[in-house]
């Protein structure tokens, strides 16, 4: 199956400068859309799968495809590639460079090609642009986007795909640089509990595109490799934190891309096929990984007990594979050396050098740059954000009829609308709110209910008609801290939707009041 | 240590649920199409038009299936890797007059295929061979 695919897709690299098409039609060849432009990421990030697949086949044509792309991106190189390259002409067509989108896995093949296959020349060239990208892109911990011939920064946004470097870093040992780059990824998935694709720097905020976040791994897949290689609690705990932001997408078949990670259940309907392959492996790999260490001193103390721990099943070993961009196994080859790229000039080739860092420099650096603090702040956020998981409701702000006061709201994953009736007192109703039941239920009185903060979005309680006033339930409900109040009818028979009142030289409410019919009452539960 | 042993083990389990409801799903409302709809429970319909989404990735090749092979096996889900595995083998086919991009398609499909293959392998399942 793989080799009837392979060779359908090396067509694409059977160009004069072996630069590949985008585009490769599966039954007819070459793609016939498209322009000759293609993306430095699409020309470099074939290596690892080709290669293998010649390992399997014995038939070399993948390998040395991949190669001769790999060396005609070599050649283009100035000190940093551009985000597109001409496939007639093998130069440069963009003045700009990036880590992020239009290169992003160029850069993580360079890598995985030498721990992989043994590809020592990928490693020089790599090491070569990482100096650039440290001189000219690295602002603060931020790596931006710079045009090439000036060396000038060129944007200040930050896209959620460049988050994927701190795990390259940590493969090559640079371990405090990679643990300061994953505090700035870090510190925007604290912020919104997820990472939005684009987000400004210049504004802090997020831009008026880019602001779904359809489950991407990169900053997961960086946050496994800096537990793997420190084995430092904190990964472990943001790692938890991350595992539970992910269940606001669980809806009913299945998890889908959040539209807007300012906005709760907003949803795409779509389902990324990387959320399986990559996003919830590396999670698992992290606490499959710490389960071993903890299993380990646990017996090491003798304090646990043999019988408790036997395994029905072996586990796949993770120390001989390298994991693809799409997080896919590939073994460690590089025994064989089955490939290798011509570097032009001819650069002398350089050898990883890993160093062991002690915990206490691991702890020094995590304090350093404020993961730590960052890390509290999400905590802070998700406890908060528990209350996510309640019912929330959404207002249709197109009043069907103002002179009726009546308000038209949706329930999240529900089509249907229900119709409410606006009290005579209290304000109008915001966008979105969450839903929470009152504890007592008749809320005449002081309110049990832990009514906290402004989370995303703010809190509405539900609340059952009857034992006093409608205001009276209105003023414990604002006293506890909610920006509005649904009373609902607690007779089946009440055919009608009444408007609520207040009696004369009642005090203000100033939160949204409205009454709901006892069966739409139900909806809510 | 047996605090933190027992919290890991029920991350984990956690995060075994979170697959089994995307994976399951998938294989319940999407299979044979390459991507499930989550929210209206529907699969991807095959691109006449490749469109959406826009990266050219659907091929008519039950890509969520093949992209989540090694992933069966990360989650000690072999049985059902086998079963998959061998439907492929049987039914899999690339003579499809669409056009997809070289990039997705080698990461996610060819990468998908041969991490199956391999990680199988590693683990003495019976996977029909990638030739």
């Amino acid at each position: 199956m793989a080799e009837d695919l392979g060779g359908r897709l090396v067509q694409a690299f059977n160009t004069t400068t072996g630069i590949p098409a985008s585009r490769v039609n599966l039954k007819w060849g070459k793609g016939r859309t498209g322009g000759e432009d293609i993306s430095t990421a699409e020309a470099g990030t074939i290596s690892l799968e080709f290669t293998l697949l010649s390992y399997l086949t014995g038939d070399y044509i993948y390998r040395d495809a991949a190669l001769k792309a790999l060396s005609a991106l070599s050649k283009a190189a100035t000190d940093l590639p551009a985000l597109t390259i001409s496939r007639e002409t093998g130069n440069w067509t963009s003045p700009y460079s990036s880590i992020g989108p239009g290169v992003d896995s160029y850069y993580e093949y360079l890598v995985k090609s030498y721990v992989a296959l043994g590809c020592s020349g990928c490693l020089a060239h790599f090491y070569r642009v990482d100096k650039a990208v440290q001189r000219y892109m690295d602002q603060d911990g931020w790596i931006l986007d710079v045009e090439i011939q000036s060396k000038r920064i060129a944007s200040g946004v930050i896209s959620s795909l460049a988050a994927f470097w701190p795990g390259v870093e940590v493969i090559l040992g640079k371990t405090e640089d990679a643990i300061r780059h994953f505090s700035r990824f870090y510190s925007i998935w604290s912020r919104f509990s997820a990472i939005p694709d684009v987000f400004s720097l210049q504004s802090s905020d997020l831009m008026h595109f880019g602001r779904e976040y359809p489950l991407r791994p990169e900053l997961i897949e960086s946050l496994h490799y800096l537990y793997h290689s420190t084995h430092h609690p904190l990964f472990l705990s943001i790692a938890s934190l991350i595992t539970s932001d992910l269940l606001q997408a669980r809806v009913k078949c299945g998890f889908a891309t959040i539209a807007d990670v300012h906005i709760a259940d907003r949803y795409h309907d779509l389902m990324e096929t990387y959320f399986l392959s990559e996003t919830l492996k590396y999670l698992d790999l992290t606490f499959r990984e710490a389960e071993t260490e903890y299993y380990q001193a646990a017996k090491a103390m003798e304090s646990l007990l043999e019988v408790c721990v036997l395994r029905g099943e072996k586990e796949l070993s993770m120390g001989k594979w390298v994991l693809t961009t799409e997080g896919h196994l590939v073994p460690v080859l590089s025994g064989l050396h089955l490939f290798d790229m011509e570097i032009v000039p001819v650069f002398r080739s350089q050898e990883l050098t890993c160093t062991a860092y002690s915990a206490v420099e691991i702890a020094g650096w995590v304090t350093d740059y404020s993961l730590q603090d960052i890390y509290s702040e999400h905590k802070e956020k998700r406890r908060n954000a528990t209350l996510l998981t309640r019912p929330s409701l959404f207002v249709h702000n197109q009043p069907i009829d103002p002179s009726l006061s009546l308000l038209r709201v949706r329930l999240p994953r529900s089509q249907v609308l229900l119709t409410l009736s606006k009290a005579a007192f209290g304000t109008s109703f915001p966008g979105a709110a969450v839903l929470v039941p009152s504890t007592p239920i008749h809320a005449c009185g002081v309110l049990a209910n832990e009514v906290r903060g402004k989370v995303r979005t703010s809190q509405v309680v539900l609340v059952e008609r009857g034992e006093c006033d409608f205001v009276e339930k209105a003023l414990s409900v604002q006293a506890a801290g909610a920006i509005g109040l649904i009373v609902v009818d607690d007779r089946l028979a009440n055919s009608a939707l009444i408007t609520m009142v207040s009696p004369a030289n009642s005090p203000r409410v100033h939160i949204s009041c409205a009454f709901a019919s006892f069966e739409d009452g139900l909806r809510f539960r | 240590m047996l605090d933190s042993l027992a919290s890991v083990r029920s991350q984990r389990k956690a995060l075994r649920s979170m697959f089994d409801h995307a994976f399951d799903s998938y294989m319940t409302y999407a299979f044979p199409a390459d991507i499930l709809h989550p929210i209206s429970c529907s699969p991807s319909t095959p691109p006449l038009v490749p469109l959406f989404p826009p990266d050219f990735i659907l091929g008519n090749y039950s890509l969520t299936l093949i992209d989540a092979l090694d992933s069966l096996l990360v989650f000690n889900r072999y049985r059902d890797f086998q079963t998959y595995a061998w439907y492929l083998s049987a039914h899999l086919s690339f003579d499809h007059n669409i056009e997809v991009s070289v990039f997705e398609t080698g990461i996610r499909v060819l990468g998908g295929l041969l991490g199956g293959y391999v990680g199988g392998k590693e683990l003495d399942l019976d996977v029909v061979a990638s030739r």
